[in-house]
Parts: structure tokens; C-alpha cells; sequence
């Protein structure tokens, strides 16, 4: 089978799909991003389609972004074609004469590193780069406007990522690149087409070359190296207290309140410690916030001491103080800011995963009919029927291996419920569970594990 | 009493539970009678889709089927639940026939609903069976007056389910069920959901369970049964299940004894015809067909029709069909009175009463037709009378059908569409979250008929050996025939005396004013129910509208019955096989066959038509009749008896009716036996019975002194014809047809291409094929207008053009103009005099002005296509404030080339001509010749040819050989691929429509083909594009 088939990244699973990326052997074919799938897939039958996750987008964009960070100060992701990148190089030929060599160092880079394949294109304005790196070269260096102008105008529209419609009505009528759309009156094409080519005409012409870094990260952060280590959690408070104080006065201004603190310590002998709070509601009261941090930092071992601090804030909007005037008429039996204020207080001293709430799920396997969740903050239900009587049901993460339960010590057995299935998955399901009561009381929940023969307890009732 | 004859399984879903059960009727039936059950039910969701193919499985296995259905309902302010109800009586039949009816009626294909009030109403001989999962609708405490409505209506005829598949709400449910049984002291009965015949079907009603919820493995986990506990299981299983609870097991073989109905005693009446009061209905019929002969024969019918048709006559009372034939009477007439062309076809023309009555246009005694094969004592089924009509005016017959009869006395018969592998991989791949587009390249590589192999995943890029690719195939493969929905026959009615619903549930089709009933075809014919097919051709649409041009541009009224029937000039056209566009006799088999059988009279088409077909081809009868038609080989006859069978064809069995006159008169079957060896041979995928009647036809020929080689050969023909053979009378309906089509083409090419055009979709060739036939026929063809062309394709008087008029394309071929905005055009012509007042004069959009300027209809109005197209996206409605701006902006005019490909895209027809005419010089400066050079290149001459493919052919008679016609400017190329070649370049094969291929031409008896052994892809074609071909494989 041949495995080197042309790969392209698309943007969804369907065949409605737009390709955002591809490779070289599908470049090779006459596919390129902002191809819709469809019309890829009629060019090159065999192309091979890969639609990536989210997340594993963001990873590669940000790890782009670090090491273009060492290339210029000022970064910036072309909004309208995903995977370019505008980069601030005014002032660079003191540092870099050679800006050829310093375009390929990049492509170096990015190849080494990410086994990335890079178009570099310097040049004088946003639109000539823009449109250069459509180029057949792998770096392009214009030595003067006039030469950019020349590139741009003979770049082929359907290159720059524009909405398939009008590009094919302006295919009809015989405009197939930058110069000829520019030979077409601006605003008729605006009324006859979209704003979007009409932008591109404008941008054709602008002579902006400025980059807009990427947006500085959120301000309300701050940190401090301290001079010895400090094992004592008052003096570490006092510490974090001065320097969040500026941090709390900007959020007042902007009406925020504090609804998330991270900490980070680092210790004398090396290494650091994260945490994360989260308070009941956004607040700016310190003893709240400090009272919190106090609970949490008790539970820490600080021995070694500390020898810097970061605090990173995460803002909430803060309540409006005139619901204030309503808390008579809306009292409840239940006081729910005080009960939140306790879960925060938990949370704060033994940390968030220690306060959990099952959640129901529709499923057949008994494990799968719930799921764990956080829980931060408590929600008006309506009371539960004080009538039921309870039990505290212990459900194992990893069910025990037991031995096969001997019929003499079962006082009644409620089962078995068979679970077949998954024969999709490599290793399906089939057992057969048991509600059990011994004769010495317990009650118990097991299964038998037809594929593995084995007994396993999963669960028990207190 | 045996531990089987102590259980009967009462709540079984068939695959025909569409999407939720996941084995055949038939696969019930088979393993009930293994587990030694004496009975078992089957209870299909909201219909009785699969219940005659489960009667005849029981009838043969000897297993009692039970009649049922679990209804869903839906009761105001309750949750969706459902019932089983189970048939006891004819009466109880009724009645689940009518309550499925009124819940299908009242919604949308495919859902029904009733509310247990209406249950109740239809209580009457049914057993009804409250369902486990129905609890939801009572209340925990309360009473909801549910169960005491349901007991006052069914009484003991009432039961509740319980129900064990081990799931952990299984005890609470039971626990619920025996409270409220208790309360109303209603009696429980033990059952199981039964979903499929065996266990290893649980991973197809999985994935079916997911096609229905339209949601994927990894996300319908809830949606699934928890096990596989949902099988069809033996009685002391069961027994075991229930053994704290016998008197629940034992309920289940008292209803099963109750429900003593059968399918059998459905009886069905054909509705009596109306007529007058005075007389019979035998005696009206022969009063018409007295009528009618009267009228045939000009006022003097000869002796032997009289006598036939008084033979005829005396079995139709005798069989009590009357009424039957003066439904189609009335019809025919109705149509007549309409104006609207329709004629009777298959064996109905073998009638000396059809052909008097108008049916059909055949004289059965002229042609010597065997009114056997029509209608006879033995055959054990109702006369099959099918009457084509021209195929855009059907809808006005059937809502006429409708309306005469009454809705509720007649509806159309159904067709259970299947999985296909392409659809099953589809389908299949969705639910295993298989990407869209991997499933795309796969279907791709897939026959629409067959399986899907490892083979195929490679051929599309896949690795086979991944797991998920395994189950795709797997799964794919396994669902391949299961029902997947309903849809409707192309023109099978039935009619019954009283409601229709009480004989067979309708529902509504998807189509508005169209009602069908829940059985197909097969099992109409099974209980012996009436089917009228009522078919549309399109070949008869395009001779009305043919014979209208005619009249209005030349004066000449011509009909099917005024044509010259010896014209030579039109057997000339045929010999050289000149039939593009002409029904039945244009693809490309029978285009190969028309130069060696050199028709020289109309019986000759009758001979042409039926001898292309699967079953003399594989029966090998071609080339020996060739020869002796050739006179190359003596007319023999392997017996003296048979001279008198045979001897209209040469010797040579062709006809369906030659081969049941054979098997009686050489193997003296009687007329019972031969009846059987018809219904045997229309059975032709059922081979095994066919083959039963080796050894006796065989056998019995040799005692006549028939050599035993010929004897097997006659019996291999037999063979040949079960897989498709043509029966004389339908051959000959479609030859006159075929002639009077053919002589239209000859004389009259520009009024023949443009009803022909005017009735497309129809007929094996493209448009753009047609219109460039048309065009070597020396018509020309003038491009669409808005100053002159109206909707339909019109003639214009032309003196350059053959036959003094051109062909003008109509609006209705520039591709998303509909037909009101065509028609809005046709009234403007050429009164406006810019763009911007076509579209306001008119109406019309400003999407279909563009679509209008891309096709080239404005010229006149603007410099150019792009300019046109510049002006339409400029223009502005009426609504908006700003005029539109003077145009100031030129575009490039369009090179011919260009033109043409532009036509194609908006239209699929040019009146420029063909692509590839446009590339001709590059083609010759490669060495490529075109068509017309092929075609007279001599045998054996290594050829390159470059051509538009325009259809695929893999016929399963062929042996897995691919005929492909490639067509350029000057005719077509008929290219062969041989499976070892075909497979080597399947992908190039399959999927381009510009192809080159290179082989060695084959020439024989003026035929041509080019037997190919390479393929490549043309290059440098680079407006080639939006080319659609034929296929069919």
C-alpha cells in the first residue's frame, strides 16, 4: 500500500470541510489551504484528509510562537490565513545585516525543531508579504516597493484564502489575480461581490507595515524573590498581602473581585509548589482572601522555606451590592453564600479535588452511570425529601480483586444484571453484576468478569 | 407434552421493524422449527411489513405464525409508550389493519401514533399486551385509568409482560407490573424482546439501533440493549428463565392457541366493475369486446378472432376476471378521453380481448401469440395486465385512479428499499466514526451491487487490517438487503372491494396525495392479490410530443397507427445502426447487434428487441440465429414437432413463449407443469427451481427421441432465459414503439431531437449526446435566447438544416431556472431591451439572471457573457434605493472553447458543438484519430483514441467484461475492457470522463470495437471539466 499519499489538515470532519493545510505532495497536486474539500478531493482523489484536534492546533501554534519570539519582539498571527505569521523586522538589519541568512535560521528553526516547513517573505507592507509567501521560492527578499507591488499584483486569487463564491464569479469573468481584481472599481465590487475583496483592493494599496504584537498577558499578576527563606506561613502572608495590594486596587476600579488565586512558591532547595484556590464568590475582602490563603498554606509543608512568590488573579465580575437589600425577602432556610464559604474554606485547606459530586450519566455499565465532578459552589435546588432515609454508598475507583464469594456466607443475592458489549472497542465487556448481603451485614456490590474470570468488589454500603 | 410445545415466543421484531430488528422473518421462522416451537409471532413496529414473507417460511417449516404488531402510542400529556397487539381471527386482522392505518395516516412517512382510546375502539379480536417499557406511562401511585380502560375493552384478552433480560431495572419493573396486575386483576404473560434469531447478529442491531438514533458507537452507548439477551431462544431456556413463575409461560401457548388466524383466510375480492344494471359484468365485457373487434377489424373480424375471443372469453367469466380487464378498460378509455398516449404491455398483448378492448396494440392472432402465457386455468395467479403511459402525465392517472375508486379502495403498492453496499458502508462508517471522506474515496471504489472485500480499502488508500476497517466491512457486508425504509412501487395499484385498510395497512408515501400499502411486489403475488401496474415510459411522452411538432410546424397528423409500417429508408437508418435517442433499440448492445441482424421488416425489431437480453445471450442463442439468418447455417430442428415452435425464429428458442410451447410439446409438460416452469423462470435468482426441472425435461426428450446433447442444450437455454428473457407479446408492444420512433428519427430529425430533448429524463443517452447526434444528422442547433427560446426545446424553419428545420435549445436546459420563471420568460421575448428590464419585466430573480448570462441567453443585451454576468451581479432590485450605475466595465469575450465549456457547465448541452471538436488539431498533432476514422479503420489495427466517456456497462451476463462508449465530435468509439486490464486501470477507468486508451479494433459484420489493454489520463484538456457519463454497472 502506499503510505506516501498527499495529506491535507482540514477544518471539520465532513466533506464540507475547508483544507487548512497541506503537505508537499499534496501542494504538489494543486491543493492548497482555503480549498474547500470538496473540490480537493475531485482535483486529487486519492488525498487523504486529517481533521486535528483543537487542541493540538493551539499546542503547535503557541510552540511557533515561542520560536518566532526569538526572531523578533513583535509577533502576529495573520488573522485571516491560519498558520502565518506578521514579524517586526524594522530595525533588525543592525543586529542581522544578512536578512536572507536570518530567514533561514528561522526556516531552521521551525524544520529542527516542529519539522516545520517555512515560506519566509520580507518586504516593505502587510499585503506584498502576505502575498509573496505565495510564491514558488522558499524565502523572498524584496528589495524595493515597487518590486513587492509587481509580486503582489500577479498573485493568484485563489491563493489568499478568500470565500470560494465570489472567487468563482470573479473567475468567470476572467479575474484571476490581485492586478486584475485592482483593475475592477472598488466599490462596484463591493456591491456586486463581498467586503471582503473589497478590503483585500484596499489592502493591496495600503503601504501599512506594521505589526501588531501578540496581546500582553493579563496584568493582574505580580511576584516577588525574597532574600532568605521564609518558613513561616504569617510572615508569607504579610508578603503576598504587599504585593497584591496594587492588584486588588486596579480590579476595584474595574469593578472586579478576586474568584481565583494562583499560587506559586519556590522553594530554597529547588523546585515550586502550584496552587489553586478558588473563593465563594469574586471578592476584594482581604480577610476573606487571606484567611483562605492562610487555611491552604497550613496544610503545606514549608519547612524547607520559601524564596519566591508569584500570585496570578483571576478576575470574576464583582455582585452588585444592591442585591444586598433583597437578602430578607429572599432568605431561605439554607444559607448558601455561608455554605459556599465553608466549601471554599475545604477546598482551601485540603484542596479542590477533595470536594467532588456525582453527576448521572445514561449508561449500562454501572461505573459509567455517574461521573465525578468539581464542585465549588453550591446551586438553590430544591431541598431533597427529608423523608427518604440514607445511605453512604462507597463506589471504588478500581474495583478489588476478591475471591469467589462463598454461597454459604450470603445472606441474599440480588442479580446477576449481564453486561455485554463494546465489541467495537480491542477488548469488549461481558459480566455479570451482584447486589449482595453477607451474613455478618454488609451489603455489597460485586461482579464476576466472564472475560477474565475473576470476582471483583466495586462498591459498598456503610 | 414436550417441553418446546410449552412456550411460544410472543414479541419478535423482524428486520422489518426498519433499523431495529436485525434478523429476516424468514430467519425466525427457520430457527423456531429448529428449537422444535410450534408457533411464533411476529410483531413488527407499526406494520405488518414482513409478514407474508413470514407466512410462506411457515408454511414451509410447518410453524404456526402469529399476526402482530406493537403499536406505538401516544396518549395527550403521556410519554411515547407502546402495546403488542396479537391477532385471534379474521376480524382481530381487521382491526390491527385499520388501527395501523389510521396511526400511520395521520403523521409523516415513517411515524405513527395512536391513542389507547383508538386501541381500544379496535379491540375485536385481537389479543393486547402491555409492554414493560410502557410502565412510564402509569404513575407510581396513582391511578391514570390507563390499564382499567384497557381491561374493559380487551377483557381476557388482556395481559401485561414481564419481561427477564437481566438488566438491573428488570426487577423493579417486575415488581411494578405484578401490583398493578394484581390491582386489576389482569393476568401476566412471560416474554422476551426478541431481536434477533441468533447472538452473533447483536453487533448489527447495535449499529442499526445507532443508523435509527443517527448517532455513532462511541455516543449511543445508552441507546444500546446492555446485553445480548435479546435472541430467539428454545423453550426449556425459557422455562429456566420463568421457572418461579409457570402459570406466566403457560399464558404465552394459551394466547398462541387463541390466535388461530392464518393468512390464508384473508380472501380477497377483486371490486365488480361498474356497469349497467341490465346485464352481467362478463356479459359488459363482451359487449366491449365485441365493440372493440368491431372497430379493429373495420366491421368484419375474422373467424379465428371470434373464436379466441370467445375462448378467452368463457375463462375470464369461468376465473372471474371480468372485472379485472374493465378496470384497465376504463382506465385506457379515461386516458383516451384525456388525450394522454398509453398502451399495454408484456402479456397482456398474447389477449385477443385486451387488443379488442384498446389495452394493447398487438393482434394476437396475426402474431400467433400463446394466450397461455397470459392467462390459463392452471396458473395459479391473477392475469398481469401493465399498461404504460406517457411518463409526465402518469401523476394525472393515478390521482384520476384515486379518485375514481376511492381512497380508501385502492392504493399503490410499496417497495422495501435495502441496504446496498455503498449505502451499508455509509451507513456503517458513520457509526463507527469513520471520517466522511474516507468513507467518500471508499464508496468510490465500490460496484453498487456485491460486497466490500479488503481489496477494495487498498484500492481507496486504506489499510484493511486497521480493526475499524475490519468491522466496516464486516458489519457493511452483513446488512447488506435489510430493509432500511419504504418507498413505492413505480406503478403498482391494488384494489379491493371493501376498505383496503382491513387487508393491508396503508400509509402515506413521501409523495403528496400518494398512499401505499405496506407489502411489495413479491407478496401482493403471494396472496394472490390484484396488481394493476400503471408505468410511465418516456418514450411515449416524447412520440406525443413528436407527432404534436409535426402536426404544427408541417401540417402532418401523424399517429402510431398512421405510420408506413415497411418504410425502407428507416430499416436502412437501422442497419447501420443509427438509433441514438430510439427507444429499446439505442444502447449500445443492441447498436451492435443491429448491423449483423440487418432488420429488413417490423418482425425483425420484434426479434432484435428480445434477443438482446440477458437470457438468450448467456442461453446461447445469439450467433446461431446470426448465422442462419445469414444463411450461413442450415434451419434445423432437433425434432419434427418443434418446427412449428420454432420456426419464426429459425429454429431458435427467443421468446419466453417458445420455450414453455417447447417443454410441452417435446417434453409433454402439461399445461399445469408449464405454468410452473414460467413462474419458475421469473423466479431467476431462486436458481434451485429451475433446476428441478432438469431431470424431467431432459429426461422426457430423450424418450422422444431427442439426442440427450441437444436435450441438455435446450435445457441450458431454458437456463439462460430464467436469468431475463423477453416474452413475445412485450417485445413486440415495445417494436412498435421502437419503429414508429425510429421512423420519426428518420424523417422528421429536428422534431425527434426536440421532443426528445422535451421528455428528458428518459432514454440511455445524455442531452449533450443528443443534441450532438442531432447535430451529424445535419440539423443545426441554435443556442438558447431569451429573444426566441421559450421553456421547452422549439423547431424553427431552417433551410440550411436536414429536413428544413433547426433545433433551438430551450430555457429549461439553462441548469436552476425553474419552470415558473421559464414560463415568465417565454412571455417577455423579445420586447426588453436591457438586463435590468428582463428582470424586472419578468420577475425572475437576479441569481437566475446570472445563471441566464452564463448560459449565454442575453446576448443582444449585453457585449458579452462576462459583461452580461458583470451587469447581472450589478443590477439592483426594485426595493433598493440606488439606480444601477451605467455599466462602464468590458470584459474579454469568451473563446469558442471557452463558450463551449461554458454551455456545458450551465446548460450540459452547446450549440457549439462538442469539447473535443475544440482540441481536434492538438489530438491530431499527437497522432490520435478521431471517432469516424476509428469506426473505419480495419480489423486488427492498433489504435489511440482520446474520447468523452458517456457510459459504463459491466452487464452480469458478460463475465465481468466493462463496454465503455467514448464519444467525440464525430460519433462514438466502442471500447472493451477485458477484467484483467479493467482491474489494472480501474481507478483511471472509473472515475475519468475524458479518457485515452489504446488497444487492437475488432471488426466484424460492420461492427466495431476496440479491444483495449492500456489506459492513461489525456492531459492538457484544461476546460475539461463537469463531464457527467452513464453508468450502470
Amino acid at each position: 500500500m502506499d503510505f506516501q499519499l498527499p495529506v491535507a489538515l482540514v477544518d471539520r470532519s465532513d466533506s464540507r470541510s475547508i483544507v487548512m493545510a497541506v503537505d508537499r505532495s499534496a501542494l504538489k497536486r494543486g491543493i492548497y489551504p482555503g480549498l474547500p474539500y470538496a473540490n480537493a478531493i475531485a482535483l486529487c482523489p486519492e488525498l487523504h484528509a486529517v481533521y486535528p484536534h483543537p487542541q493540538q492546533i493551539e499546542y503547535v501554534h503557541q510552540q511557533v510562537i515561542r520560536h518566532l519570539g526569538t526572531f523578533s519582539p513583535k509577533i502576529e498571527p495573520v488573522a485571516e490565513l491560519p498558520g502565518a505569521y506578521y514579524l517586526d523586522v524594522s530595525g533588525m538589519h543592525r543586529l542581522e545585516p544578512n536578512l536572507q541568512a536570518w530567514a533561514q535560521r528561522l526556516q531552521g528553526i521551525l524544520q529542527d525543531h516542529e519539522q516545520l516547513h517555512a515560506k519566509v517573505a520580507i518586504g516593505f507592507t502587510r499585503f506584498g508579504v502576505r502575498a509573496a509567501v505565495h510564491s514558488t521560492a522558499s524565502v523572498v527578499l524584496f528589495e524595493s516597493t515597487s518590486e513587492e507591488m509587481e509580486t503582489a499584483l500577479s498573485i493568484p486569487l485563489e491563493k489568499l484564502n478568500l470565500p470560494s463564491r465570489p472567487l468563482m464569479e470573479l473567475d468567470k469573468l476572467g479575474i484571476h489575480t490581485v492586478g486584475d481584481l485592482q483593475k475592477l472599481p472598488e466599490w462596484e465590487v463591493r456591491s456586486r461581490f463581498s467586503e471582503e475583496l473589497f478590503n483585500l483592493m484596499r489592502k493591496a494599496k495600503e503601504e501599512d507595515g506594521t505589526v501588531h504584537g501578540i496581546r500582553p498577558p493579563a496584568p493582574y499578576s505580580a511576584q516577588i524573590d525574597l532574600e532568605y527563606a521564609e518558613g513561616d506561613v504569617e510572615q508569607i502572608l504579610v508578603v503576598i498581602r504587599r504585593i497584591w495590594n496594587p492588584l486588588l486596587e486596579k480590579m476595584k476600579e474595574l469593578a472586579e473581585g478576586v474568584s481565583e488565586i494562583h499560587l506559586r512558591l519556590t522553594k530554597d532547595f529547588g523546585g515550586a509548589c502550584n496552587e489553586k484556590l478558588r473563593t465563594a464568590k469574586p471578592t476584594l475582602d482581604q480577610t476573606t482572601l487571606i484567611d483562605l490563603l492562610r487555611l491552604r498554606l497550613h496544610a503545606m509543608n514549608l519547612d524547607e522555606g520559601v524564596v519566591g512568590i508569584s500570585v496570578h488573579v483571576i478576575p470574576g465580575v464583582l455582585p452588585s451590592p444592591q442585591m444586598d437589600l433583597y437578602q430578607d425577602i429572599v432568605k431561605s432556610e439554607r444559607d448558601l453564600l455561608a455554605a459556599n464559604r465553608a466549601l471554599a474554606r475545604i477546598c482551601a485547606e485540603f484542596g479542590p479535588e477533595q470536594v467532588l459530586r456525582a453527576r448521572c450519566l445514561n449508561a449500562h455499565l454501572p461505573e459509567n452511570s455517574y461521573e465525578w465532578e468539581y464542585f465549588d459552589r453550591l446551586r438553590n435546588h430544591a431541598s431533597a425529601d427529608q423523608g427518604n432515609a440514607f445511605m453512604v454508598r462507597r463506589i471504588l475507583d478500581d474495583p478489588n480483586r476478591i475471591s469467589t464469594p462463598r454461597r454459604a456466607t450470603l445472606e441474599k443475592v440480588r442479580g446477576p444484571y449481564s453486561t455485554t458489549g463494546f465489541w467495537w472497542r480491542p477488548i469488549g465487556i461481558h459480566r455479570n453484576d451482584y447486589f449482595v448481603e453477607t451474613r455478618d451485614g454488609c451489603t455489597q456490590w460485586i461482579f464476576y468478569d466472564c472475560i477474565n474470570r475473576q470476582w471483583y468488589e466495586r462498591g459498598f454500603v456503610q | 407434552m414436550s417441553a418446546a410445545s410449552l412456550y411460544t415466543p410472543l414479541w419478535c421484531k423482524s428486520n422489518y421493524s426498519f433499523l431495529e430488528g436485525a434478523s429476516f422473518p424468514e430467519q425466525y421462522v427457520s430457527k423456531a422449527a429448529q428449537l422444535g416451537l410450534e408457533a411464533i409471532a411476529l410483531t413488527d413496529r407499526d406494520g405488518i411489513y414482513g409478514i407474508v414473507k413470514g407466512h410462506l417460511a411457515a408454511r414451509e417449516h410447518k410453524v404456526h405464525l402469529i399476526v402482530g404488531s406493537q403499536i406505538t402510542i401516544k396518549n395527550p400529556d403521556s410519554p411515547v409508550s407502546s402495546i403488542l397487539l396479537l391477532v385471534c381471527n379474521l376480524q382481530g386482522y381487521a382491526s390491527l389493519c385499520s388501527l395501523i392505518t389510521l396511526g400511520r395516516r395521520r403523521c409523516k412517512k415513517g411515524e405513527s401514533e395512536v391513542t389507547l382510546e383508538e386501541c381500544c375502539l379496535h379491540s375485536e379480536g385481537l389479543y393486547a399486551i402491555w409492554l414493560p417499557e410502557s410502565m412510564a406511562v402509569l404513575q407510581e401511585r396513582e391511578d391514570t385509568g390507563h390499564l382499567k380502560i384497557m381491561k374493559q375493552a380487551f377483557g381476557n384478552r388482556f395481559f401485561m409482560m414481564i419481561c427477564r433480560h437481566k438488566e438491573a431495572k428488570d426487577p423493579i419493573l417486575e415488581k411494578r407490573i405484578r401490583n398493578h396486575a394484581k390491582r386489576y386483576g389482569i393476568r401476566t404473560v412471560a416474554g422476551q424482546e426478541i431481536l434477533y434469531h441468533c447472538t452473533s447478529h447483536r453487533p448489527v442491531q447495535d449499529v442499526l439501533s445507532c443508523i435509527r438514533h443517527r448517532r455513532s458507537l462511541s455516543n449511543c452507548e445508552n441507546l444500546l440493549k446492555p446485553n445480548a439477551l435479546h435472541e430467539l431462544i428454545g423453550a426449556d431456556e425459557f422455562l429456566n428463565i420463568f421457572d418461579d413463575d409457570p402459570a406466566s409461560v403457560q399464558a404465552t401457548v394459551e394466547i398462541a392457541r387463541n390466535c388461530s388466524f392464518r393468512l390464508e383466510d384473508v380472501r380477497y375480492i377483486y371490486p365488480e366493475e361498474i356497469h349497467s344494471d341490465r346485464i352481467s359484468v362478463v356479459e359488459y365485457l363482451r359487449e366491449l369486446t365485441h365493440r372493440g373487434a368491431l372497430q379493429r377489424y373495420s366491421g368484419r373480424p375474422p373467424e379465428a378472432i371470434s373464436k379466441q375471443i370467445e375462448r378467452e372469453l368463457q375463462l375470464i367469466e369461468e376465473l372471474e376476471y371480468a372485472s379485472h380487464f374493465l378496470t384497465m378498460h376504463r382506465i385506457v378509455e379515461w386516458c383516451k378521453q384525456q388525450d394522454i398516449m398509453c398502451q399495454g404491455r408484456g402479456s397482456a398483448a398474447n389477449s385477443a380481448v385486451c387488443f379488442c378492448l384498446g389495452i394493447t396494440q398487438i393482434d394476437p392472432i396475426d402474431m400467433d401469440l400463446l394466450f397461455e402465457r397470459f392467462l390459463s386455468r392452471e396458473r395459479d395467479a391473477p392475469p398481469d395486465i401493465d399498461l404504460d403511459i406517457e411518463h409526465e402525465r402518469r401523476e394525472e392517472v393515478i390521482q384520476h385512479v384515486y379518485d375514481a375508486y376511492g381512497r380508501d379502495r385502492a392504493a399503490m403498492v410499496a417497495v422495501v428499499i435495502r441496504y446496498r453496499i455503498r449505502s451499508a458502508i455509509r451507513d456503517v462508517g458513520t457509526v463507527l466514526d469513520i471520517p466522511a471522506s474516507e468513507l467518500q474515496r471508499l464508496s468510490k471504489q465500490l460496484n453498487s451491487y456485491g460486497s466490500i472485500a479488503p481489496d477494495d480499502f487498498v484500492r481507496a488508500g486504506l489499510d484493511p487490517s486497521l480493526r475499524t476497517h475490519c468491522l466496516l466491512a464486516e458489519l457493511s457486508n452483513a446488512i447488506i438487503d435489510f430493509p432500511r425504509h419504504l418507498s413505492i412501487h413505480p406503478g403498482g395499484f391494488v384494489f379491493t372491494t371493501g376498505p383496503i385498510h382491513e387487508v393491508i395497512p396503508v400509509e402515506n408515501a413521501t409523495m403528496p396525495n400518494r398512499t401505499v400499502i405496506q407489502w411489495e411486489k413479491d407478496d401482493i403475488e403471494a396472496m394472490k392479490i390484484f396488481k394493476v401496474d400503471l408505468l410511465g415510459l418516456g418514450a411515449l411522452t416524447q412520440l406525443h410530443r413528436c407527432f404534436e411538432l409535426i402536426s404544427q410546424h408541417r401540417g402532418i397528423d401523424l399517429t402510431m397507427n398512421s405510420i408506413p409500417t415497411d418504410d425502407e429508408q428507416v430499416f436502412a437508418m437501422l442497419q447501420k445502426a443509427d438509433t441514438t435517442g430510439v427507444f429499446q433499440i439505442e444502447s449500445r448492445a443492441q447498436m451492435s447487434m443491429l448491423p449483423r441482424l440487418k432488420p429488413e421488416q417490423w418482425y425483425d425489431l420484434v426479434v432484435q428487441i428480445a434477443i438482446v437480453r440477458p437470457g438468450p445471450i448467456s442461453g446461447g442463442m445469439v450467433h446461431p440465429y446470426l448465422r442462419r439468418r445469414a444463411g450461413e447455417e442450415a434451419v434445423e430442428y432437433p425434432h419434427p414437432c418443434l418446427a412449428s415452435v420454432l420456426g419464426k425464429t429459425l429454429g431458435i428458442p427467443i421468446f419466453q413463449e417458445q420455450v414453455i410451447k417447447l417443454a410441452m410439446t417435446v417434453a409433454d409438460y402439461q399445461p399445469g407443469e408449464a405454468d410452473q416452469l414460467r413462474r419458475d423462470m421469473a423466479a431467476w435468482r431462486r436458481v434451485d427451481r429451475l433446476e428441478r426441472h432438469r431431470e424431467k425435461l431432459v429426461s422426457r426428450m430423450v424418450a422422444k427421441g431427442i439426442k440427450q446433447k441437444f436435450a441438455e442444450q435446450v435445457f441450458d437455454q431454458i437456463r439462460g432465459f430464467g436469468e431475463y428473457g423477453f416474452p413475445e407479446s412485450h417485445s413486440a408492444s415495445f417494436a412498435l414503439i421502437a419503429y414508429a420512433a425510429s421512423y420519426l428519427k428518420c424523417h422528421y430529425p429536428a422534431e425527434f431531437a426536440c421532443s426528445l430533448l422535451n421528455s428528458q429524463p428518459m432514454g440511455f443517452y445524455s442531452p449533450s449526446t443528443i443534441v450532438e447526434d442531432t447535430r451529424r444528422h445535419g440539423v443545426r442547433i441554435l443556442p438558447i435566447d431569451v429573444h426566441f427560446s421559450r421553456r421547452d426545446c422549439t423547431v424553427e424553419p431552417c433551410r440550411e438544416s436536414t429536413g428544413g428545420y433547426a433545433l433551438r435549445i430551450g430555457l429549461r436546459y439553462v441548469k436552476g431556472i425553474n419552470n415558473k420563471e421559464a414560463k415568465s420568460l417565454e412571455s417577455t421575448q423579445i420586447a426588453v431591451q436591457s438586463i435590468e428590464e428582463l428582470m424586472h419585466e419578468t420577475g425572475i430573480s437576479k441569481a437566475t439572471v446570472k445563471k441566464l448570462a452564463e448560459a449565454g441567453a442575453l446576448r443582444g443585451l449585453a457585449a458579452n457573457r462576462r459583461t452580461a454576468l458583470w451587469m447581472a451581479h450589478g443590477i439592483r432590485t426594485r426595493k433598493e434605493i440606488l439606480p444601477t450605475l451605467e455599466n462602464s466595465t468590458e470584459f474579454r469575450s469568451l473563446s469558442l472553447e471557452e463558450s463551449t465549456a461554458w454551455d456545458y457547465r450551465s446548460t450540459g448541452v452547446s450549440s457549439n458543438g462538442h469539447m473535443l471538436q475544440h482540441y481536434r488539431e492538438q489530438l491530431r498533432a499527437q497522432g490520435l484519430p478521431d471517432a469516424k476514422t476509428v469506426n473505419n479503420m480495419p480489423d486488427g489495427r492498433r489504435v489511440r483514441f482520446v474520447g468523452a466517456v458517456i457510459c459504463r456497462q459491466r452487464p452480469a451476463s458478460a463475465s465481468s467484461v466493462v463496454f465503455m462508449t467514448l464519444e467525440d465530435e464525430t460519433g462514438f468509439v466502442n471500447a472493451v475492457f477485458w477484467p484483467r486490464c479493467f482491474e489494472r486501470y480501474s481507478t483511471l477507468a472509473k472515475t475519468l470522463s475524458l479518457l485515452g486508451v489504446e488497444g487492437t479494433l475488432q471488426v466484424a459484420s460492420n461492427v466495431v470495437h476496440l479491444i483495449v489493454d492500456h489506459v492513461w489520463k489525456p492531459t492538457d484538456f484544461s476546460l475539461w471539466k463537469d463531464f457527467r457519463s452513464r453508468n450502470f454497472h
